[in-house]
């Protein structure tokens, strides 16, 4: 009785099968994780995006002014491209206080890509002190500050506050910009 | 052996592809989950700002309903509108102002996905602001001996200072306004009609009045003859570039806003002056367009007294049911007309003109800087012997050559203010004959008269009084709001000479925010007599003289000062409180309710 085996053309077909099948295999796998990295991304980039806009234009109507810096004296943080120092009016039980104002800082931390919204009461209020974190993947902010007929106005005579805000968010390897602009007028002004 | 061996290889490809689908599926669930909490996340913050437009919507509709229904307006507890519907509580404080709380709710209350809350506060009466210590009209400013500013001043004319003067902040001379109108257009008699807009949908909405000025220069203001019915928006009036006979929407030169309570509901007022953030520039005899932007309101909305007879020969009018349209339709009015309109340029050198040891400790803006220590920054056209931060210009940053003059400021009051507050006292009772006022209570009306004070009687004052003599207060009387009015003002209007002397002093109710202003009404254009004399020291209040000369003397610490004209003498000193830029001027039982600024809280 012969031995009976593979043929080296079985064998070459086989092997070139089973390669073909393989790159296939590790082709959907690496495409698929691709894929879930880039959409999750996605999702938290716009997670990120919709709770910042909405943290900052909270915090926007409620302002009075925009301030120059704060502290007034000796200044740690200005009004600028990248920060933003509101003037809110303190609170008290009765609602808000005449002339007498808490300062909220929305500004960069030393991470550049955390941002952060900072507030300090005045001694009088009831409103309580803040540091927190509004995102971590922060790519970019820029405000800017309008009149009424939404031209640009220095930041002491603003009535609305433009912002635009990029983040950037990276699982693995794989990452996107994502951008939103928003603005908001001063209902204290 | 062979065959066992085959048999225990087979199905490994099957075992890699049930793990791959398995990593693929897996991933695929991550990605779905992923996306549902994005959705969520994404509908719930479009549903929220719905419902927070929603809330402001809600306290709109219950201050409209203020103005149209009286304090009867009891909220509501819920009313669809778009994609939600919106609840609104009234609460009061006081007799004059309303607490609104207003919910909104996405998509409705019962079944709210978001709901976000805000209250207001809205009381009777006027809001103005004084935004400078000192803000004099035409006239200007004259500083003598030591007297001394605590705050910021604008002035329409020029400052001079005199020896150790002082301003501490800034000091502000508009570029000088020519006296007569450039262009103008003025109905007379039969000719005259009413041109309604604001008022129906698709109709008349935004109005335009096209006019060519005589020279180049800035146009530093403009009047228009208007009047009200109801309490409609305010109006945003635009100076344009033509476009083929129409305005052009992308070529707005300059901007102003003409609050809706500086326009009366007759035109038994003079031309309503606007002027802008910034003078524009216009070209002699081209075509350019004063633009009244209202909003749509069938029962509240404008009339623009017009010329049948289209006496002006320099344009012609035009409206739009949407002047910011992609394409706007502009029609031709019909029948034709002109808008009554005035047109007044700039160009009359203004300065600020100091002494040796004149200081300025903010910036200074003026045509023309001369014998000044400015401890800010310089704009100007010419200067001489001035120092900026200690140096002389030249190569010094913080001097600014070459800057366009300010454009001039109205005064804050409007006539329609003053003659609200005069009906309203007018509706309160009318007194004749002088008075001698002393530890009594004033009550709102109109005193046909003279009153007077003295030896320190305190007189508590129930606003608004109008007084068609002089008022006289002197030896330290105290006139002082009633405390019931708590953080709202009050003014008393004087037709003739307000005349402190001796530690008067004007005053609030006590309350934060709360302040007194004597309001003289004394043309000084003429007689050259002061409508305020302040003497004596010791005096203090907020002053205002519209159309007359302040002269304070010796040493007084008044709170704000306005009038045409003012001359501070031997150590004044005027301290300005931050407060005042915000004062709510109660106006009595038959004003309109405003918000009052300051109390938007999201909750």
């Amino acid at each position: 009785m012969r031995d009976s085996g593979f043929s080296l053309l079985e064998i070459v077909i086989v092997i070139g099968v089973s390669v073909i099948v393989g790159l296939l295999i590790v082709s959907i796998l690496v495409s698929n994780t691709g894929f879930s990295y880039k959409q999750t991304a996605i999702v938290s980039e716009g997670l990120s995006l919709n709770d910042v806009i909405r943290e900052i234009d909270d915090v926007v109507r409620q302002a009075s002014s925009v301030a120059v810096s704060y502290p007034e004296t000796e200044p740690i943080f200005t009004t600028g491209d990248e920060t933003l120092v509101l003037k809110l009016p303190s609170l008290s039980a009765a609602g808000n206080m005449d002339e007498v104002y808490d300062f909220l800082v929305i500004a960069k931390d030393e991470n550049p890509k955390i941002l952060k919204i900072k507030i300090f009461p005045d001694p009088q209020s009831s409103r309580a002190s803040q540091d927190k974190v509004l995102t971590t993947i922060l790519s970019s902010v820029k405000f800017s500050y309008l009149d009424e007929n939404g031209n640009t106005a220095p930041p002491s005579s603003a009535v609305s506050i433009g912002v635009d805000l990029t983040v950037l968010s990276k699982t693995g390897s794989i990452g996107s910009n994502r951008s939103v602009s928003a603005v908001t007028k001063l209902r204290n002004n | 052996m062979d065959k066992n061996i085959t048999n225990k290889e087979s199905g490994q490809m099957l075992v890699l592809s049930i793990i791959v689908a398995a990593l693929v599926l897996v991933n695929g669930l991550m990605i779905l989950a992923g996306s549902q909490t994005f959705f969520q996340n994404t509908t719930y913050t479009v549903a929220s700002a719905q419902a927070l437009q929603l809330a402001e919507a809600g306290a709109d509709k219950a201050l409209a309903s203020f103005n149209t229904a009286g304090s009867s307006y009891s909220g509501e507890s819920e009313t669809a509108l778009g994609a939600g519907s919106f609840s609104v509580a009234i609460s009061s404080e006081g007799p004059d102002t309303k607490i609104i709380t207003a919910t909104g709710y996405v998509p409705s209350k019962t079944n709210a996905k978001a709901k976000r809350t805000i209250s207001i506060k809205a009381a009777r009466g006027a809001g103005i602001s004084f935004n400078y210590g000192v803000q004099v009209g035409e006239g200007g400013l004259k500083m003598e001996n030591s007297s001394e500013i605590e705050g910021s001043v604008f002035s329409n004319g020029s400052i001079s200072m005199e020896n150790s003067t002082r301003i501490s902040g800034d000091a502000i001379v508009a570029g000088g306004t020519a006296p007569e109108a450039d262009q103008q257009a003025l109905c007379s008699g039969i000719s005259c009609t009413d041109f309604i807009f604001g008022r129906f949908p698709n109709g008349p909405i935004d109005m335009a009045q096209s006019f060519k000025s005589a020279a180049s220069g800035y146009l530093n203001k403009v009047a228009l003859n208007l009047k009200k019915v109801g309490s409609p928006y305010d109006l945003t009036i635009r100076i344009m570039r033509d476009d083929g006979g129409k305005p052009d929407k992308n070529q707005v030169l300059a901007t102003g806003i003409l609050t809706s309570d500086r326009v009366g509901s007759d035109y038994s007022l003079p031309f309503i002056e606007i002027g802008f953030g910034s003078a524009p520039s216009l070209i002699a005899d081209t075509t350019y367009w004063i633009v009244a932007d209202a909003y749509q309101d069938s029962s509240n909305y404008w009339m623009w007294s017009a010329d049948l007879s289209q006496g002006y020969t320099g344009g012609v009018s035009r409206w739009s049911p949407n002047w910011q349209a992609g394409n706007p339709v502009w029609d031709d009015t019909s029948p034709p007309v002109d808008l009554d309109f005035k047109t007044y340029m700039g160009g009359v050198a203004t300065s600020i003109i100091g002494a040796n040891t004149a200081l300025i400790t903010g910036d200074a803006r003026a045509n023309t800087l001369q014998d000044l220590s400015i401890g800010g920054e310089a704009y100007y056209q010419l200067q001489q012997n001035i120092k900026v931060g200690g140096s002389s210009c030249g190569s010094n940053p913080e001097c600014h050559p070459g800057s366009p003059d300010p454009a001039p400021v109205p005064m804050p009051i409007s006539e329609a203010n003053i003659n609200s507050w005069k009906d309203d006292a007018e509706n309160a009772g009318t007194y004749t004959g002088d008075m001698i006022i002393c530890n009594a209570v004033l009550t709102s009306g109109k005193y046909v008269g003279n009153i007077s004070s003295n030896n320190g009687c305190t007189t508590i004052i129930m606003p608004p009084v109008w007084i068609t003599g002089n008022l006289s207060l002197s030896n330290n009387v105290t006139y002082k709001l009633d405390p019931s009015m708590g953080g709202a003002s009050g003014v008393i209007l004087v037709d003739g000479r307000i005349i402190l002397s001796n530690g008067a002093k004007i005053m609030g109710s006590g309350s934060t925010g709360s302040y007194l202003m004597v309001l003289s009404l004394y043309d000084s254009r003429e007689s050259g007599l002061s409508a305020i004399d302040v003497s004596n020291g010791g005096n203090q209040g907020i002053l205002y003289a519209p159309l007359g000369l302040a002269d304070i003397k010796n040493t007084n610490s008044l709170n704000e000062l306005t009038a045409w004209k003012v001359i501070l003498r031997n150590n004044v000193e005027v301290g300005y409180e931050t407060g005042l830029t915000s004062v709510f001027f109660s106006s009595g039982p038959t004003g309109s309710y405003s918000v009052i600024k300051g109390t938007y809280q999201l909750r």
